[in-house]
């Protein structure tokens, strides 16, 4: 008798047309708590003075204000240039670097050789960032690193790498290529392994050379992974911070300062909430725009396929 | 002028495997030529060596007289279709087509020409801006010709290129093969591990085994006069029975099933341990002991149709024959088989190498 109501309190149950988003509510209530409410909030918060430090004033809705000033800024213009130079160079030099290597890999070498050099090439890849920062900035010392030690012995001029305003960021740039190019060898190589052979050899014997069967078959074959790898190390450089922090601290003066950087001391140095969250929305656009500018010209490239 | 000559040629791979032993042959200009044989024989290889996607371990190639050993294979003028096709899935019909004339920096008028040449010749023309992964798989491998004749290579060679295909469309496409080889009279060697591929395609055929070529010749002298036992029982199908026994004061004792049968006087001559190869068609049904008969117990009844495959018992053997619909014949029964004279085949001795024994009066 009681089994015979349970069942068919199940089976009422299982006709409520809702029970999907009953379901699905924990999930969304957590979003809605930690990302969504938080946004929306942050949004607001970037069309007002809102400043932690001054307790006394009454925060105001100053509409596009904060916008305005931060695009007028010089220091903030400066951030975002060095923020495109970072992510512009040393993406490409990680992609260049990575491919050829992830080529020579897959074409060249073989075996435990291999297993050798991924052993090798995925140990910078294993280290902490801020492990990593830390090492750098121990290299690139002026008085007792190791880099300028050897210049010297050789006989070559002996720069100060983290605090002249000309080479401050190429040495964070140094530290990240060193630090995940081997990301780019993995990816690429995975996608190069991942080409069916007998299209080598059908171009072999289709009269192929190896730039052409490079350009016609290992491009667009890999055109995929090429653009997540892309777009994995971009996004990724674009929110960069911890070595930048550990080497440089964004000098000498705001000669290395990225946008991340100068985003974190707008919030949590001036406390200047307002101009902090408009500058984080700032980012965010530019990040959405450029992502999108990217993969509409990869999508664009041979045969117009759909990449992602 | 392009025929292809192979002398002494091996090829061992680094793990020390023997995929090819020693194989000298020539294939004639214009001529088709069909590798046949087990998977693991080298016919692939070979046909590698000829591309020159393998370097023969020794031995030379010769292409139209020049020695191509070590040519690299974009150098040697030869067209190559794969079993999987191997069409580049990025570009169009029209893309795979022009890609090797692309290759060879040939003018864009001409690519245009000869594309269009090539898919009129295979009927493809309306799938020119298709991607290869909308077509069928007859039609992708009529794009995977279509990139071999574009080019108007020395010679075609084909990988199994029907292996992938229906059974339906297997037997269109290999008629058009051949009448495509005929009408671009083109040298082609093609490699099947099916038989009946080789025997319907080739001006010749080549049977592999071990890496080791086993007989070259057309199509029907290769079924009437099979070169060894293993010949013998990889042509034809149903396969060629095999009794196996010795023969003193002409004839034949079998060593299990106790059939004895004496000889036809061509092979009067001959003693000692041998094969017996019977054709499952070269047998009859008699009521009467007598001549070439034995006797054997009727296990199952495959009819096909226009022919009834029978398999015998004969002493704990199979044995099968190949008989008219008509003919009456129920399971469990004993019936007497006659093998037509002269159509037995002796092979001299057990092994699968053991040469068949050429009777007297025969060419």
């Amino acid at each position: 008798m009681s089994s015979d109501t349970e069942s068919s309190r199940l089976a009422r149950a299982t006709r409520n047309e809702y029970l999907e988003y009953w379901f699905a509510l924990p999930a969304i209530l957590i979003l809605l708590a930690l990302v969504i409410i938080p946004m929306v909030w942050s949004l607001y918060v970037s069309f007002t003075n809102l400043n932690l430090t001054i307790a006394s004033r009454t925060t105001e809705f100053i509409g596009l204000a904060n916008y305005a000033d931060l695009l007028t800024s010089g220091r903030f213009w400066d951030a975002i240039i060095n923020t495109a130079y970072y992510v512009g160079i040393g993406v490409t030099v990680q992609f260049v670097l990575g491919f050829a290597v992830a080529l020579i890999m897959a074409n060249y070498t073989d075996g435990w050789l291999n297993s050798l050099l991924f052993t090798v090439l995925l140990l910078p890849m294993m280290m902490a960032p801020v492990v990593a920062g830390l090492m750098w900035r121990l290299l690139f010392d002026e008085s007792f690193g190791p880099i300028n030690h050897l210049l010297g012995a050789m006989g070559l001029p002996e720069p100060s790498w983290l605090s002249s305003a000309q080479l401050s960021l190429d040495a964070i740039l140094i530290a990240d290529i060193w630090q995940w190019t081997p990301f780019m060898i993995l990816i690429l190589y995975t996608g190069r392994l991942a080409i069916n052979e007998d299209l080598y050899e059908a171009a072999r014997m289709d009269g192929a050379s190896k730039w052409f069967t490079f350009r016609h078959v290992t491009v667009p074959q890999m055109k995929g992974v090429i653009a997540v790898a892309l777009l994995i190390r971009a996004m990724d450089a674009f929110k960069f911070f911890d070595k930048m922090y550990l080497m440089t601290q964004g000098g000498p003066g705001t000669s290395s300062e990225l946008g991340t950087y100068y985003n974190y001391l707008l919030g949590f140095s001036d406390f200047a909430m307002g101009r902090a969250t408009a500058m984080s929305w700032l980012l965010l656009l530019f990040a959405v725009v450029l992502a999108n500018i990217f993969l509409w010209v990869l999508e664009r490239g041979e045969g117009g396929e759909q990449v992602v | 002028m392009s025929r292809i000559e192979l002398d002494e040629v091996t090829k061992v791979f680094d793990d020390d495997v023997l995929a090819v032993d020693d194989v000298s042959l020539t294939i004639e200009d214009d001529e088709l030529v069909v590798f046949v044989g087990p998977s693991g024989s080298g016919k692939s290889t070979t046909l590698r060596m000829i591309a020159g996607l393998e370097k023969p371990t020794d031995g030379d190639i010769r292409i139209a007289g020049e020695r191509m050993t070590h040519v690299e294979p974009q150098n040697r003028d030869i067209a190559m279709v794969f079993q999987s096709f191997a069409l580049y899935p990025h570009r169009s019909v029209r893309g795979n087509l022009s890609f090797p004339l692309e290759a060879r920096d040939m003018d864009d008028d001409e690519i245009e020409r000869r594309v269009a040449e090539a898919a009129e010749i295979l009927g493809i023309t309306e799938l020119l801006d298709r991607k290869p992964s909308q077509l069928s798989g007859g039609q992708q491998q009529r794009v995977a010709l279509g990139r071999a004749i574009v080019r108007d290579p020395q010679a075609f060679l084909m990988d199994e290129p029907l292996a992938n295909l229906d059974a339906k469309l297997r037997t269109q496409m290999r008629a058009e093969v051949v009448s495509l080889q005929q009408e671009l009279g083109v040298t082609m060697i093609h490699v099947t591990h099916n038989q009946e591929e080789a025997m319907t395609m080739g001006d010749r055929v080549v049977v592999m085994d071990q890496g080791e070529v086993q007989q070259i010749a057309p199509p029907k002298e290769m079924y009437q006069r099979p070169a060894n036992r293993f010949v013998a029982e990889f042509i034809g199908s149903p396969s060629m029975n095999i009794i196996e026994g010795s023969i003193e004061d002409e004839t034949f004792s079998a060593y299990d099933s106790g059939v004895t049968l004496g000889l036809p006087s061509g092979l009067s001559g001959v003693t000692g341990e041998v094969a017996l190869g019977i054709r499952p068609e070269n047998v009859e049904l008699v009521d009467e002991p007598g001549d070439y008969t034995f006797e054997a117990k009727v296990e199952l009844i495959e009819l096909l149709g226009n022919v009834q495959i029978v398999h015998f018992d004969v002493g704990g053997q199979e044995f099968l024959a190949e008989l008219h619909p008509d003919v009456e014949v129920e399971q469990g029964e004993h019936r007497h088989v006659r093998v037509a004279p002269g159509k037995g085949h002796l092979f001299d001795g057990l092994s699968s190498r053991s040469e068949r024994i050429v009777p007297e009066g025969e060419a």
